[in-house]
């Protein structure tokens, strides 16, 4: 079973998913800014999305499957507050209640928490739009009308807001001037990933989105939206036209392990960019202190992800092990027919 | 020779077949099916091949070839690595592939085939000698008009095809519809998933068969009998189902006219020898019944002497009309049949004051790890051709090989007999011994071996479990499956060839479902319902879709 040819293959959207968390510690590691990654995020979060909630077979409830993908974010976004307002001696309600991105561009938890905010204020306003009668139907009836539309209404949105509304102030960290984003990704997902991406589907959404990236990191006026156009648009064209990489294997074990960690780098990275920067700030050039604090905050939450992985499949090791041996004592009396 | 589709004409214009909009009256049916078989080139007899798609083209094949007098093997379409092993052993003279473009494949003129011989089909778990089982006509229609008899099905009747042609089990719910001219409503979905369900409703579903992890299934996900109006029975065998279950499923029907029938049989008995009958389910739910009308079980001692006392234990015999009529493990044997008088079945039971038998064990050669059951002297003979002094003997938890040198390509030896006997890599021990044990009489001393090998090894400390995950997950190369792929591989092996794949395009079947479902706790936070439908690169991606 296993290939001749030597490497591994990975899936793009774990390339993606790890290049993305990547530029989000280097933007905070290195002096000069990194833009990109989160955009990287919002597009591969999008595809997922699209998958779990009108994909698949399970029928549940919207809200549920919404309150599924969201939880975790949720969950580790409030805990974390609560932590860093302790660590700081703060407490700002608005940070807590996942809705200080509309106020000020200032905070007091030391992960972006923007991203959360933006994330969850996205998903609450999508849920009520597709809880209104046939939205969510005709998404999953037809998948790539429906994602269209849902793209072409987020990118009037996002205009038309920033032509009313003055929120420069704000920077970009509103969810109508990302949710065509995270849209984009239901996109992807309608094309490549809900059935079979031939050449031409995979040519046409290039020729879409191509442009469509450009008019909106430029014409939007977002920081850094040079970098994202160099970093956004290339990545997402090798998402379209190969699925999957194959990387030499030292390569590709870090990407799929940066990849899984996802949650924990984003969360955590910030502590251990710190205690670099505290330990060895006066000792280092500056490049090199920014290139140390870079590696301790992809490696540090990686091996954190390690240990508490390792800890939950040992647990679940543990728990096989009693329901065999419960089960074995059990079944010892018992017949087996045929 | 007289087939049990020889009269499908005489129930005329009733339905036979529902596929999807899709409907065949009896007579239409067998039109279709001779009609398969009209070309001129076609051996008049001989072995036929068929692969047991769940469609009604390859039921109508089926029903073709047995209507020609063919000798017809059902094959898995998912083990195409073990049809091509067959082809070659067996010099089938058509090989019947609806699903392909060239659909009939005449390779040969048809000679050497006893006439009697109506279905072959392959013992559970047999190994690289793919062994088969010779069922004549009279075997499946006696079989047939039993079951039919003790089930009272009827042309008012519509079953449903919840379980594989190519499973003796599956093939006895088409014999039986068929040859009592009810109806069958033909669908690749398992019992398991909802929409099994809502056609069971949409058509009128009257008779629903499955095996324990099913009923398993169904009853975790609170079944209600009264959900397809129409439903008046479901049967259960392959495999035990707990007491409990058969208690509940029976007491659970009874309120909806829901009859739940437990049965017992072996593929060497064209498969169905007991039944319980339902009214007895809810009072003797670990029994496995009766005889079958026509047939007759007893106990036998270790010493071959009648046992007469309830209570007793002994193994357990069948004899009745249906019992084969041999094995066949080349061609050449498919030119004769044996009369076999009495069935030795391998499983240990015992009668209780009214007649009702028990299954209490089994044979010491024969195990049933994950439900397949397997002989452990197969394994052997198939092995001794590489390993002439190889022992085989095992518990329901692990099979012990031990060869009498030293195993070259020990992973490769254990990644074939997972393969061919569709168990997890983990099932089996491969042991180098300089000489196999023996006895003083020279037999092999199986109890030795067991006593020595079969005690899995002291479980690791669990410090040592966590040292082993964190440095698998560091280096990829974790023992548990890193992801939904690796998971499907290590049960449903080389089938699942890309992140395309579905758990059923994979051939995964009930008995596999279990397995892969365990695997995939382990790398899902949660597994949706449904999952067996969706593609592997769908199921990754629910990896990590709390995030992002």
């Amino acid at each position: 079973m296993s290939s001749a040819r030597p490497g591994r293959e990975i899936d793009t959207r774990d390339g993606l998913r790890a290049l993305g968390i990547s530029l989000v510690v280097a933007n905070h590691a290195f002096a000069a800014p990194v833009h990109g990654g989160l955009n990287l995020l919002f597009l591969v979060s999008g595809i997922a999305f699209a998958q779990l909630c009108f994909g698949g077979r399970d029928r549940s409830v919207l809200a549920l499957q919404v309150m599924r993908f969201a939880r975790p974010l949720a969950v580790w976004s409030v805990v974390l507050c609560l932590f860093w307002f302790a660590v700081f001696g703060r407490f700002d309600p608005a940070e807590l209640f996942m809705v200080s991105n509309w106020f000020t561009t200032e905070r007091v938890s030391k992960f972006p928490i923007w991203y959360t905010q933006v994330m969850l204020q996205m998903l609450l306003g999508i849920v009520a739009i597709l809880a209104l009668p046939g939205m969510l139907q005709q998404l999953r009836r037809a998948p790539v009308a429906g994602a269209a539309g849902w793209l072409a209404g987020a990118v009037a949105l996002a205009v038309a807001a920033q032509i009313a509304v003055d929120t420069d102030h704000l920077a970009d960290k509103l969810p109508h001037l990302h949710a065509w984003n995270f849209v984009l990704g239901w996109l992807f997902w309608a094309v490549l990933y809900a059935r079979e991406a031939i050449g031409v589907d995979r040519a046409v959404l290039t020729v879409c989105c191509v442009p469509l990236m450009l008019v909106m990191f430029l014409g939007l006026g977002v920081p850094g939206a040079e970098m994202r156009v160099w970093v956004a648009i290339p990545a997402t064209v090798l998402l379209i036209w190969a699925p999957v990489l194959r990387l030499p294997r030292p390569l590709a074990q870090p990407v799929l392990l940066i990849g899984q960690a996802v949650l924990f780098i984003f969360f955590l990275h910030y502590p251990f960019l710190l205690a670099v920067r505290t330990l060895l700030g006066g000792h280092l050039q500056p490049l090199a202190l920014q290139s140390l604090q870079f590696a301790a905050g992809m490696a540090g939450p990686v091996l954190l992800w390690a240990v508490v992985t390792a800890a939950q499949r040992t647990l679940a090791h543990a728990r096989m092990r009693r329901r065999k041996t419960e089960g074995a004592r059990a079944g010892r009396e018992q017949v087996v027919s045929v | 020779m007289h087939s049990i589709f020889a009269q499908l004409e005489r129930h005329g214009d009733r339905t036979c077949l529902v596929e999807g909009d899709r409907r065949w009256t009896y007579a239409e049916a067998a039109a279709t099916a001779d009609g398969l078989f009209a070309d001129a080139d076609l051996p008049r007899r001989g072995l036929a091949f068929l692969q047991a798609h769940m469609t009604a083209a390859a039921i109508l094949a089926y029903i073709g070839a047995v209507r020609r007098g063919y000798a017809v093997h059902l094959l898995d379409p998912a083990k195409t690595e073990a049809t091509a092993r067959l082809i070659a052993r067996y010099r089938p003279d058509v090989v019947i592939d609806t699903a392909s473009e060239q659909s009939l494949h005449v390779a040969g003129t048809g000679q050497g085939i006893h006439e009697d011989i109506a279905i072959l089909l392959s013992t559970s778990g047999s190994t690289g000698t793919p062994k088969l089982v010779k069922l004549s006509h009279a075997n499946i229609a006696a079989n047939t008009g039993a079951i039919i008899s003790y089930l009272g099905l009827g042309g008012a009747d519509i079953g449903i095809t919840s379980l594989k042609l190519f499973y003796s089990y599956g093939m006895s719910v088409v014999n039986t519809h068929l040859a009592a001219g009810a109806g069958l409503v033909v669908t690749d979905l398992g019992m398991d998933s909802p929409g099994f369900w809502a056609l069971a409703r949409r058509e009128g579903v009257t008779n629903v068969a499955g095996v324990p992890f099913s009923f398993e299934l169904l009853h975790r996900a609170g079944f209600d009998p009264g959900a397809v109006p129409t439903l008046r029975l479901l049967t259960q065998a392959g495999g035990r189902l707990a007491p409990d279950l058969v208690r509940a499923f029976a007491q659970s029907g009874a309120p909806h006219g829901v009859d739940f029938c437990v049965m017992y049989g072996q593929t060497e008995a064209a498969p169905r020898m007991s039944w319980l009958p339902p009214d007895l389910a809810a009072e003797a739910p670990g029994s496995i019944g009766q005889a079958i009308p026509g047939g007759r079980l007893s106990l036998v001692d270790e010493a071959g002497r009648p046992i007469t006392e309830p209570g007793t234990s002994g193994e357990l015999v069948y004899e009745g009309p249906n019992v084969m009529v041999g094995y066949a493990e080349s061609r050449e044997d498919l030119a004769f049949t044996e009369v076999i008088p009495a069935l030795r079945t391998g499983d240990i039971a015992h009668f209780d004051a009214r007649g009702l038998f028990y299954i209490d064990g089994r044979t010491s050669r024969f195990v049933k790890p994950y439900g397949i059951r397997v002989s452990l002297d197969d394994i052997e003979q198939s092995l001794r051709r590489s390993f002439p002094e190889v022992a085989v003997t095992g518990t329901d938890d692990r099979i012990v090989v031990s060869i009498g040198a030293p195993v070259a390509e020990r992973e490769a030896l254990v990644a074939r007999l997972s393969a061919e006997l569709a168990l997890p890599p983990a099932v089996f021990v491969i042991v180098e011994n300089r000489a196999v044990p023996r006895l003083a009489s020279g037999k092999i001393d199986y109890k030795a071996l067991l006593a020595a090998h079969a005690a899995p090894d002291a479980p690791p400390s669990l410090p040592r479990v966590f040292l082993r995950e964190f440095v698998g997950i560091l280096t990829g190369r974790a023992r548990k499956p890193a992801s939904v792929l690796e998971a499907y591989r290590a049960v449903l092996g080389p089938r699942v060839r890309d992140r395309t794949v579905t758990f059923r395009k994979a051939g995964g079947d009930s008995l596999s479902y279990m397995q892969v479902l365990l695997l995939l706790e382990e790398c899902l936070r949660e597994v949706p319902e449904g999952w067996d439908e969706m593609t592997v690169m769908q199921l990754e991606h629910l990896r990590e879709a709390a995030f992002v």
